[in-house]
């Protein structure tokens, strides 16, 4: 078993598509990763100096300003300004209007950024589950494979730790090289990070990791199961776009919409919302209930998500075994 | 019965076709090949020879009837005979971006057969030279000597090549035969699957012929010709009267020419008896020897045409 895990995670590395994907997962953080840097740098004292030069320039250049600032001075109640030294900063231009940039917020990146560079990842390296499974199937050389091995569960483990251990691996260094990244950076700009954030983005890590692997390994189930990469992507991308539409066409609550379930498991659950129940406009209460808010914990996120990952990898082992190969 | 390597009885194989209609592919073959010497598995297209072939080898589920292969049940204990078994079934297949090279060596490795095998096994096939290139830059003749090289990984005393020709020029064909002949000669049992006759007339010791999924006739090759309906060439002054001697006897005679076809089981001195009684003089009588080709056009003609093919039963084992 160990000796034929070497040989896909060799074939693995042999393929093209792969090391093509593998590479976007290290480049797609790291431009991530710049731009945020940039986006959140903070304001040199050049850009200072030209903001400050812009709002005298505008101050001297529309007289209206100096009007207004005398009125609300003379009456600061009146232009909501508690005294008449808030007048300038109040109704004046602002230095803000010129170099508005906000800084570094970890805690804001580990609710938006975080969860979308492993969204990203998790894609990416379905991408890889799919195409590497794909190509066998495609050439038609897992038939040849199957000469040298005809033991089909262990050629399909196989082929499958390959596609775990290289996911696990990548997701686990970029997503650790990721934050290790924006909290030196936020260190360099003196910003606290305080610890219970940091333990949230190591979990939030760890569950990155699980579902980008999970996620690798159900879209190589998924195409060990349908012998083609075109349906398998089709099925992927068609749960991606339009599985929550179809979804709520049919009636079927956000509970068990895709999207909200990866979600929660990222984010430690999530909220959503439904109908409040008709005997709720009577109620004299206002009860969770009738506020419509429901929780979806990361608990209920792995059931659901987990149930699709083992139906994948039942369905697929068993029509491996069980199927003639062409 | 443990000199057969492979041995089938009662092989069945039906599927379902896109409209849900069930399809026979094998209908209760009994296939026997012996130990050594190149077995030629004959058929029309679509007479269940590769689909028989990919049953033996695992990739294909048997309906009903039981295999064996070196004594062994197939496919339940297939992994204990699948390291003397080489195969090619139908076109090779090896994954297209890798090298020559690169697929032997997933191959070997899977295996746990050392590196110094592919090399040899390169050389052996003649890709010296090539086997850095991608596989999909090669010609179909370096592609099938691939799969031959793959094959040769494992040192096999079977092995099962599926139309190993197909699609190969004069050279490439006579370059497997002689492959073939040469792997014979080291002891190795080879089935070899073709409906190229002649090939098979020149390297196989024996065969069997399939039609519509069931065997029409086995054995060796010489007691296949033997079997198969005999006929003579006359040379005689007046063919027409000669043709209607022949009828009146009994004979089943044509007009070719100046010459006169008897297809007979007879002997030929019957025939010139016949016609000497009727003051007819033989001028030659030539036995004209059927190749496996025709013998092969004829039983498979009377299998499609839903005849039994009563006058070629088994021959031999």
């Amino acid at each position: 078993m160990i000796r034929l895990l070497g040989v896909e995670l060799t074939r693995l590395r042999w393929r093209r598509a792969a090391l093509v994907l593998l590479g976007a997962c290290v480049l797609l953080p790291t431009v991530i990763f710049a731009v945020t840097a940039w986006n959140t740098r903070p304001v040199s004292s050049a850009e200072l100096r030209h903001a400050q030069q812009q709002v005298q320039q505008m101050r001297t250049s529309d007289p209206s300003f100096a009007r207004e600032i005398e009125r609300c001075q003379k009456r600061p109640e009146r232009f909501g300004a508690s005294s008449p030294d808030q007048c300038e900063t109040q109704l004046g231009p602002q230095i803000e209007w010129f170099v508005s940039r906000s800084a570094l917020d970890v805690r804001d990146l580990s609710r938006g950024l975080g969860p979308t560079v492993i969204v990203l990842l998790a894609g990416l390296l379905m991408l890889v589950g799919t195409t590497f499974a794909g190509a066998d199937w495609n050439s038609g050389s897992m038939s040849n494979q199957l000469l040298f091995q005809p033991r089909r569960l262990r050629v399909w483990t196989a082929k499958a730790g390959a596609v775990v251990i290289v996911s696990a691996v990548t997701s686990a260094v970029v997503l650790a090289a990721f934050w290790a990244a924006i909290l030196a950076l936020a260190s360099s700009r003196g910003i606290d990070v305080p610890a219970h954030l940091t333990s949230y983005i190591r979990g939030q890590g760890l569950r990155g990791v699980g579902l980008s692997t999970a996620g690798a390994l159900g879209a190589f189930a998924l195409t060990m199961f349908f012998r083609s990469t075109v349906a398998t992507l089709g099925i992927l991308f068609g749960t991606a776009l339009v599985g929550s539409l179809v979804l709520a066409a049919l009636g079927v609550g956000e509970r068990w919409f895709p999207h909200v379930n990866v979600g929660a498991w990222l984010l430690d659950g999530v909220r959503y919302y439904v109908t409040p129940p008709v005997s709720c406009r009577s109620a004299t209460r206002m009860t969770a209930e009738c506020q419509g808010v429901r929780w979806v914990s990361k608990g209920d996120a792995a059931a659901y998500l987990g149930a699709f990952l083992a139906l994948a990898v039942g369905l697929s082992t068993l029509s491996f075994r069980r199927r003639d190969v062409p | 019965m443990t000199d057969l390597v492979i041995e089938t009885t009662g092989l069945r194989k039906e599927f379902r076709d896109r409209r849900g209609r069930r399809r026979v592919a094998v209908a209760g073959l009994d296939l026997a090949v012996p130990s050594g010497g190149v077995h030629g598995f004959l058929g029309p297209n679509g007479s269940g020879k590769t689909t028989t072939i990919r049953m033996l080898l695992g990739l294909a589920r048997a309906t009903r009837g039981s295999m064996r292969l070196f004594d062994t049940e197939v496919p339940r204990r297939l992994p204990a005979v699948i390291d003397r078994i080489g195969a090619v079934v139908e076109s090779p297949k090896f994954s297209p971006t890798f090298t020559g090279r690169q697929n032997l060596q997933l191959l070997a490795r899977s295996l746990g057969t050392p590196t110094s095998r592919v090399d040899a096994a390169i050389e052996t096939v003649s890709l010296t030279g090539r086997d850095g290139d991608r596989y999909k830059s090669y010609s179909l003749g370096m592609k099938q000597r691939l799969a031959i090289a793959a094959t040769l990984l494992k040192d096999p005393s079977l092995l099962i090549l599926d139309e190993p020709t197909n699609g190969l020029d004069p050279a490439g064909i006579r370059e497997i035969r002689d492959t073939i002949r040469d792997l014979s000669e080291s002891g190795v049992t080879v089935l070899l699957s073709s409906h190229i006759l002649a090939e098979v007339q020149q390297v196989c010791t024996s065969a069997t012929i399939i039609g519509n999924g069931r065997m029409l006739a086995s054995g060796t090759v010489e007691d296949l010709l033997r079997s198969g309906a005999s006929s003579f060439r006359i040379g005689i002054s007046d063919p027409d009267a000669a043709v209607q001697v022949l009828s009146e006897a009994g004979f089943t005679s044509t007009r070719t020419g100046e010459a006169v076809e008897v297809e007979t089981e007879r002997p030929g001195s019957d025939v010139a008896r016949a016609l000497a009684a009727r003051d007819l003089w033989v001028d030659s009588l030539v036995p004209v020897r059927q190749d496996l080709e025709s013998f092969f056009l004829d039983l498979t003609a009377s299998d499609t045409l839903g005849h039994a093919p009563a006058d070629h039963p088994q021959v031999g084992s």
